[in-house]
């Protein structure tokens, strides 16, 4: 396995609230100051409103060249356009080649004060109409019962892979086919923080950080290595993750882990992100 | 000593919004400097003495401030109300709010105005102001107000007949924690009020039952979303002093002693028990809430600071998670 950095990216916009990484787009970054709300793309500024009245934001994923996704209040925007998706106030988004995924934490899945909350999540075509629960299909897995939060997810394809709160598996599922398969983790998956991958492997990270005060025995970070061809999982040293990171500039003490759009993982210190690429050989 | 029930919270949070208009800066009244829906953050007497006198107590302000602006307010602005405080109580009205202008406060919202007022309540109720910046999650401000204002200096209790909350230097007691069931609604959970002959209504399910098993993952799982400092603030935090795997096994251990077949009633909701419970304090005999964390934000509500939590219990009776909740959220009134 081999770990590297690229599309390393200041992070320069006063005011930062969130912000996405793509390979091909660039950055995305959400702006707000006061009740002042502003979207940059590659720093250069895409829409601003202020608090009233507007979508709620404080993430944002692009979505297309020239549009990004912002949530909790779930809205596509673009030079021309605030297109509200059919999603309730998703914590998470990933986005596929045909759909959109949106994800609600353990407090939505139990309390459910919105519509769909109680999905875990919510399947949307990429024009924002709601097309189904994610549970509608898990629902008779006995494998899922335990269910309440995705912890880290990445698409591929029109396919969803991830993990859930409390399943020690990896799910993939093919939102076209409206099939899934799973994949067995000989270990505990709890405190896995960000994963990426393909059709063919999935990487995770677990982040102990803020386990390890009472549990003090456990590494700052770990990695999970899946193969989805051969349906297997192995624990893997973070050491080459930590080179990359060192190399990178990146104190691996002071690290944010986060998802982008596309399935990458974007590390980040606050002044500087980048996306973390493995790839298989030595 | 008036009492501080769930009630009375879901109550003011209904009756707040039409209790008085909003003034979203601040501005000198009769009673004093005022900021939001009549919250009052300092007590003036026009009585033309020196200084902005007794009632100008700075660390409340400060929380107040903090808490109504969710992020730190600067030591140039304290002084500019302060002076502005000495103008008006001095007699120069108009001197006065110009110096609270030149303070440079931004307006605040109505959220802005009721996370002011609920900062207000928990500082009449005897809580320090360093105790609200810190689970409000300023721990750097709460350090350096209790470095500059004495943190060894006990302030006066809630009840005493003083002002609560104030640096004073009488002395206090701690009191008897009491957590008491509270009922959650949770959509999706028809609850039926005719319950089996053999129920006794308030009785405790806990007497016959053993204390649900929290697994060290679920702990760790626990601690990772809701442990004070952790991200994702759109999960409830506990205190620093709930965020320990002895405080959680206690908060659920207390939650269960307090549960009724009631609660258990609920169990086929996803295949879940919700218990929910409040944490109080006896003090001169009557309870005030403890606060144990914050509610989770993001939705369109705030993250407030909450005595009540909810514990989820699977059909094994395995712990599956348990976090602080908004108090007046998803409360069943049946419940008092």
């Amino acid at each position: 396995m081999q770990v590297s950095m690229s599309h390393l990216t200041e992070l320069t916009i006063p005011g930062l609230e969130a912000f996405d990484l793509d390979p091909d787009f660039g950055l995305a970054s959400l702006q707000i100051e006061g009740d002042d709300v502003a979207i940059y793309l590659n720093n250069s500024l895409l829409r601003s409103w202020t608090h009233e009245g507007h979508p709620q934001a404080s993430q944002i994923r692009w979505f297309a060249r020239g549009e990004v996704v912002i949530f909790p209040k779930a809205t596509i925007v673009s030079t021309t356009n605030f297109l509200s998706l059919s999603a309730a106030w998703p914590t998470d988004l990933f986005l596929s080649r045909n759909h959109i995924f949106a994800a609600y934490n353990e407090e939505q899945f139990f309390t459910g004060r919105a519509e769909h909350e109680s999905d875990l999540v919510s399947v949307l075509s990429r024009t924002g109409g709601y097309e189904f629960s994610l549970m509608q299909y898990f629902n008779p897995d006995r494998d899922a019962h335990n269910f309440m939060e995705v912890e880290a997810a990445y698409c591929f394809d029109d396919h969803l892979a991830f993990i859930a709160y409390d399943s020690d598996k990896l799910w993939i599922f093919d939102a076209g086919a409206l099939t899934y398969r799973k994949i067995q983790a000989p270990f505990s998956l709890a405190s896995i923080q960000a994963m990426t991958g393909d059709e063919k492997k999935a990487y995770a990270i677990f982040d102990n950080r803020y386990s390890s005060q009472h549990y003090p025995d456990l590494p700052p970070f770990e990695l999970a290595v899946f193969d989805l061809v051969a349906g297997t999982a192995v624990r893997s040293s973070f050491a080459p993750v930590e080179a990359a990171l060192i190399a990178a500039g990146f104190d691996p003490a002071g690290i944010t882990l986060q998802p982008n759009a596309s399935g990458r993982i974007i590390v980040s210190d606050g002044k500087k992100a980048a996306l973390l690429e493995f790839c298989d050989g030595d | 000593m008036m009492q501080f029930t769930r009630e009375d919270m879901a109550r003011d949070f209904a009756a707040w919004r039409g209790c008085a208009p909003i003034r979203d800066s601040m501005t000198f009244t009769e009673g004093g400097l005022v900021l939001g829906r009549g919250t009052l953050l300092a007590t003036l007497e026009e009585d033309a003495g020196a200084g902005p006198g007794p009632g100008f107590d700075e660390p409340r302000i400060l929380a107040h401030l903090i808490g109504a602006y969710g992020q730190p307010v600067s030591g140039d602005v304290i002084k500019k109300i302060r002076r502005a405080s000495a103008l008006w109580r001095a007699g120069d009205k108009g001197l006065a709010q110009i110096y609270l202008a030149l303070a440079g406060l931004p307006r605040i919202s109505d959220w802005d105005a009721y996370r002011l007022h609920l900062v207000n309540k928990l500082l009449r109720r005897g809580l320090g102001p360093g105790d609200v910046l810190k689970i409000m999650g300023f721990q750097q401000e709460a350090r350096e107000l209790e470095k500059k204002y004495n943190q060894n200096q006990p302030r006066v209790p809630s009840g005493s007949g003083a002002e609560s909350g104030r640096w004073t230097s009488g002395g206090g007691g701690a009191g008897q924690r009491i957590v008491q069931r509270v009922d959650v609604n949770v959509v999706g959970v028809t609850r039926s009020d005719v319950r089996p002959a053999w129920i006794v209504p308030g009785a405790q399910f806990a007497q016959a039952n053993p204390t649900p098993v929290i697994s060290a993952k679920t702990m760790e799982k626990i601690l990772r979303g809701h442990g004070f400092g952790t991200p994702d603030d759109t999960k409830g935090k506990f205190t620093p002093d709930n965020s320990t795997p002895e405080a959680i096994s206690r908060l659920v251990e207390d939650a269960w002693k307090s549960a009724t077949p009631d609660d258990l009633g609920a169990g086929d909701w996803k295949g879940n028990v919700v218990i929910g419970a409040k944490v109080m304090e006896l003090v001169d005999g009557a309870p005030q809430p403890v606060i144990i964390g914050v509610s989770g934000k993001e939705r369109p509500a705030p993250s407030i600071p909450t005595d009540t939590y909810i514990v989820v219990i699977d059909s094994n009776n395995n712990v599956k998670t348990c976090y602080p909740i908004n108090p007046v959220d998803k409360i069943n009134p049946r419940d008092e």
